[in-house]
């Protein structure tokens, strides 16, 4: 008997009995520990589920004065506006672009990142460009562009008096607006902020290969880019699926924080993703059931597509729950 | 971290015999190099340029060093009074956050963790829908509009006190725990939290140390809870707001006359000052970060082995 909340009397408490009668005896034995986890539930249904009862927003029309309760029905008239407005297109096609973009790009970086470093022979290497490789995922996107526009800046940024003393240009470029580099860029950012961090479970996946099978490929006489190639990638191949499968799950994510800090009035339309739409029609306009019935949509795309792939990881015994 | 290195492949004693395989250490220590390379040096870059004088450095060129040495940055941004307060309630958010949010989500963790409770089927399919169902901006913003926490410090608080993904990490933790000192300390009478403060907390300090680190970045990191929630409390915002109103300043075509004036007050050494600000900023995360890289890199295993 593992369990510390049936110590006293196991047989009782696995018995098929579970009349009312006993489930209240069970309960008050462990009533210790179910106010640990109610405690933490009420924060969850506070946080996570009440705000549902907002969800019928996207069905109102808010008026001035008026509360969400008080205010009429309009039925699916947002999402209507929505899909029949200029927007959805723009906005679909920046989030689902980006996101695919990032997904293409990005997605192969860490897995051989790790593969590589594996190859790295010494530890103390090996944990130094570990340990440099984790920092950029601990910063913030703000601190990112405070550090990113010293760098790439139109007056004095490094990279512009790089290329002018070079000849490569004739005059500084102002590289964070500009429409054609904005994408690569975020795309760029995007793997130098996450390329470590995402291959922590690729590098955890080679550890518990059996040093042994290296072993025998060298009888056989495997180099090492044999070994890499016959031993390592088919070994991570189940880890390779799965973080694939749930990183397509959130399509629809395409990087709010890092749009919101990196957006500027000449890139206004290559960075207006779903949820920076939702903010600016909701919260900066006041068109609270509109931007509603837009953030219920990706919610509920969201929702459904995490959820199928979940199941999907699940098949292959690793979904995230 | 040690068992992994003597469990690994031994590439040492692998002698480089053939001319392919020369060529690919050799490569292949040339790209870790331009990884460490490129991660590090818009850091070092952005050092510079903090310690470099305003005029100066518009005219560019600083690589490495700053060209003309100065502290003055760094004087005006420690006498700007704004960026002090709002340094003081990043610290402040941040500490507070660490304790309520590992005092509640430990106790939850633990709760979940034994394998025998009542409802556990229940609670653990609330807790995954509750982590990807997410109603949207508008009506999380309406719900803390309708319970005051708009504008109210606990915004930064509460609705991160518990965070679903490391009350998961910290339950897989207390799973693989050993029982048999809870269960000799429930014989000598000792009620379920006090097992839980004296005994398990003691023994889980690898992981405990791990959530720290998480929300700790995470509140250290937090800008856009304060600047959507605490828009009228400018006074409350964090440094990382600050730093984001200030970029978001320089961007905008338009600006209203108070934010003009903060803009006016910058423009000549908006570079340099921007740059120390976010020196102040990252540093103090590097810092603690590389004291407890090795645990928290510990946690994450333990945590992504789970499956």
């Amino acid at each position: 008997m593992r369990s510390l909340a049936n110590g006293k009397n196991p047989v009782k408490e696995n018995s098929f009995n579970t009349g009312i009668g006993q489930i209240a005896t069970t309960f008050k034995k462990q009533f210790g520990l179910q106010i640990m986890i109610l405690t933490g539930l009420a924060f969850i249904v506070f946080f996570r589920f009440v705000p549902i009862y907002g969800l019928q927003m996207a069905f109102k029309e808010i008026l001035p004065g008026k509360s969400i309760w008080e205010s009429p029905w309009v039925g699916l008239k947002h999402f209507r506006d929505f899909f029949t407005s200029g927007y959805f297109g723009i906005v679909m096609r920046n989030t689902i672009s980006l996101s695919l973009l990032k997904l293409c790009i990005g997605f192969p970086f860490p897995i051989l990142f790790a593969v590589l470093l594996n190859e790295v022979a010494s530890y103390r290497a090996r944990s130094f460009v570990q340990g440099v490789s984790y920092l950029p995922h601990f910063i913030s996107y703000v601190v990112v562009y405070g550090v990113i526009s010293s760098l790439l800046g139109l007056n004095g940024g490094t990279l512009n008096s790089l290329l002018l003393s070079l000849g490569i240009i004739e005059k500084p470029r102002h590289f964070l607006a500009s429409k054609s580099l904005f994408w690569p860029l975020m795309v760029f950012l995007d793997i130098w902020k996450e390329t470590g961090w995402s291959a922590i479970i690729y590098m955890a996946a080679i550890s518990g290969i059996n040093p042994e099978l290296y072993d025998a490929a060298k009888v056989d006489g495997a180099g090492r880019v044999r070994q890499v190639i016959s031993i390592t990638l088919p070994a991570l191949v189940p880890v390779i699926v799965v973080m694939l499968i749930l990183r397509v799950g959130s399509i629809l994510d395409a990087g709010f924080d890092q749009l919101l800090v990196f957006r500027n009035p000449i890139v206004f339309e290559k960075s207006n993703i779903l949820d920076i739409y939702v903010m600016d029609t909701g919260i900066s306009q006041g068109r609270f059931g509109y931007a509603t019935a837009v953030g219920l949509f990706k919610s509920a795309i969201g929702f459904f597509m995490v959820y199928f792939s979940n199941k999907l990881a699940n098949k292959s015994g690793n979904g995230l729950w | 971290m040690k068992q992994q290195a003597s469990r690994r492949r031994s590439l040492s004693y692998n002698k480089i015999h053939t001319s392919g395989e020369k060529v690919f250490t050799i490569s292949n220590t040339l790209f870790m190099m331009i990884v460490c390379f490129l991660t590090i040096y818009p850091f070092i870059n952005t050092l510079a340029v903090s310690f470099n004088e305003g005029p100066d450095a518009m005219k560019g060129g600083i690589y490495f060093l700053p060209r003309k040495f100065t502290l003055k940055n760094y004087a005006e941004v420690f006498s700007d009074k704004a960026i002090v307060r709002a340094y003081a309630v990043t610290v402040i958010r941040t500490v507070v956050g660490i304790i309520v949010s590992l005092f509640f989500t430990g106790m939850m963790a633990y709760g979940l963790s034994k394998p025998n409770i009542l409802f556990r089927k229940t609670y653990m399919m609330i807790c995954v829908v509750g982590m990807i169902f997410d109603a949207g901006l508008v009506p999380t913003y309406m719900l803390y509009k309708d319970t005051g926490l708009l504008n109210n410090f606990a915004v930064y608080i509460l609705p991160s006190a518990i965070s679903i993904w490391n009350m998961i990490l910290m339950k897989t933790f207390f799973e693989s725990m050993p029982i048999e000192l809870e269960q000799s300390a429930m014989i000598d009478g000792a009620n379920t939290f006090q097992i839980f403060f004296k005994i398990t907390i003691p023994m889980s300090m690898p992981i405990i140390a791990t959530i720290c680190i998480f929300n700790g970045v995470s509140q250290w990191n937090s800008w856009f809870d304060a600047y959507m929630f605490m828009a009228r409390r400018p006074e409350l915002q964090p440094v990382q707001t600050y730093l984001y109103k200030v970029i978001a300043l320089s961007q905008s075509t338009t600006t209203s006359a108070a934010e003009a004036e903060l803009l006016e007050r910058r423009r000549v050494n908006v570079t340099t000052i921007r740059a120390a600000t976010v020196m102040i900023t990252v540093l103090p995360v590097t810092f603690i970060y590389s004291i407890f890289q090795k645990y928290f890199i510990q946690g994450m295993m333990v945590g992504s082995l789970k499956g």
